[in-house]
């Protein structure tokens, strides 16, 4: 096998320059309007790769040197970019109190992959992952898992529960306080998490 | 730039939609007018449109060691012209599709078993090439650029592109199949 390192380039410029100097400039068409060569497992194999663990860094330098593709806007179309933007910018704004955001942020603040919290509270990654983006429920977890995964990833109940319940810890008077107004499911994970209507 | 728009955007500044399009608008509508050439002007807006929205969604999983913004952004584009092109019985949301996260359909065609295995002997396989082939490979498969595209970006002919990419591509494969045995399509 080749390694690459016998080639080891200066920088992306040297990159671009040796892909450039194999071969005297030439005429370009655009030939037919699909002129890839279609290779199926190889497209779907690169698609699932980060392109960080492909290539050098010096390589993703010269790619995007030569990625200039610029286009003037119309207004209209402005507009309904910055609305897309904006509507990310809201919803992520309003994700921050909800659970399965908490439980990542937490999660990934331990270094834990959803597949270490999957094993830890019985259930599967995919499922883990899907919570916290807020894709499923948390109720597709039973409330002992959830309580689990809170006390796993070191969240503190108090929060855990607030936001369980849709609330923030600091609309109410005191953590004491924070018992699960939402009979049902927030009070059975209270309950699997020791909580007993206020006393913790 | 990037730094003052991303914790715009984390901080839910009413701002930073704008901000963000004002940087990187004209280059994703760009972006994906040449990956897309075929689709019309309101497709491809209707596209980018998503794609900053889920960018937005999703940024705290933007990790400035590992790409640029600009970079990250395109990948959103890239997976939406993906969606596109699969139909509309598989144009799944946005927001499931992570460029990062290898978030796309797993590969089938030969066995999702063995996936992963070929997969990471692949990335084993590009990273061992030498870095101006590496960067033809992530024009084609990352970029998705058309090779006459790639062609007028290196001032080469489509011909030596395609050939050079043939030639790269069995290569590939057979280092991969050579590994595993395991009869890539």
């Amino acid at each position: 096998m080749t390694n690459h390192h016998d080639f080891e380039p200066i920088s992306a410029e040297d990159i671009i320059a040796h892909a450039r100097s194999t071969e005297p400039s030439a005429m370009t068409s655009p030939g037919s309007p699909d002129n890839r060569e279609p290779d199926g497992w190889m497209e779907a194999a690169f698609a699932t790769l980060p392109a960080s663990e492909m290539f050098d860094p010096a390589v993703l330098a010269a790619v995007e040197l030569l990625m200039n593709d610029c286009e003037s806007v119309t207004v209209k179309a402005r507009q309904r970019l910055v609305e897309g933007a904006d509507r990310g910018v809201r919803w992520r704004h309003r994700l921050d109190n909800h659970l399965g955001n908490l439980l990542r942020k937490h999660r990934c603040a331990r270094q834990l992959a959803p597949s270490d919290i999957a094993a830890r509270i019985g259930t599967t990654a995919p499922l883990i992952a899907e919570i916290e983006t807020g894709a499923k429920p948390v109720q597709s977890l039973t409330p002992e898992q959830v309580a689990a995964w809170i006390r796993h990833v070191s969240l503190e109940p108090t929060v855990a529960l607030a936001a369980l319940r849709g609330t923030h810890p600091s609309d109410n008077a005191s953590a004491s306080d924070a018992r699960p107004s939402n009979e049902g499911f927030t009070c059975d994970v209270a309950v699997a998490l020791g909580w007993s209507f206020g006393r913790h | 730039m990037d730094e003052d728009l991303i914790k715009a955007a984390k901080a839910g500044n009413e701002r930073a939609g704008a901000f963000m399009i004002s940087l990187y608008g004209p280059k994703l509508l760009g972006y994906c007018r040449t990956i897309a050439p075929d689709l019309g002007d309101v497709d491809r807006e209707l596209i980018c449109e998503q794609a900053v929205e889920t960018a937005c969604r999703k940024i705290d999983d933007y990790d400035p060691g590992k790409s640029r913004l600009h970079a990250w952004l395109r990948g959103f584009v890239r997976n939406g012209v993906r969606a596109w092109r699969r139909g509309p019985a598989s144009q799944v949301s946005p927001l499931l599709v992570d460029p990062g996260a290898g978030s796309l359909p797993p590969i089938t065609k030969t066995g999702p078993v063995q996936s992963d295995l070929r997969v990471g002997q692949l990335a084993a396989a590009v990273r061992a090439l030498p870095p101006h082939h590496q960067l033809l490979i992530a024009l084609r498969f990352t970029e998705d650029l058309p090779t006459y595209e790639i062609a007028s970006r290196l001032g080469i002919s489509d011909a030596a592109v395609r050939q050079r990419l043939s030639r790269l591509i069995r290569q590939l494969r057979t280092q991969v199949e050579g590994q595993g045995d395991l009869g890539v399509a």
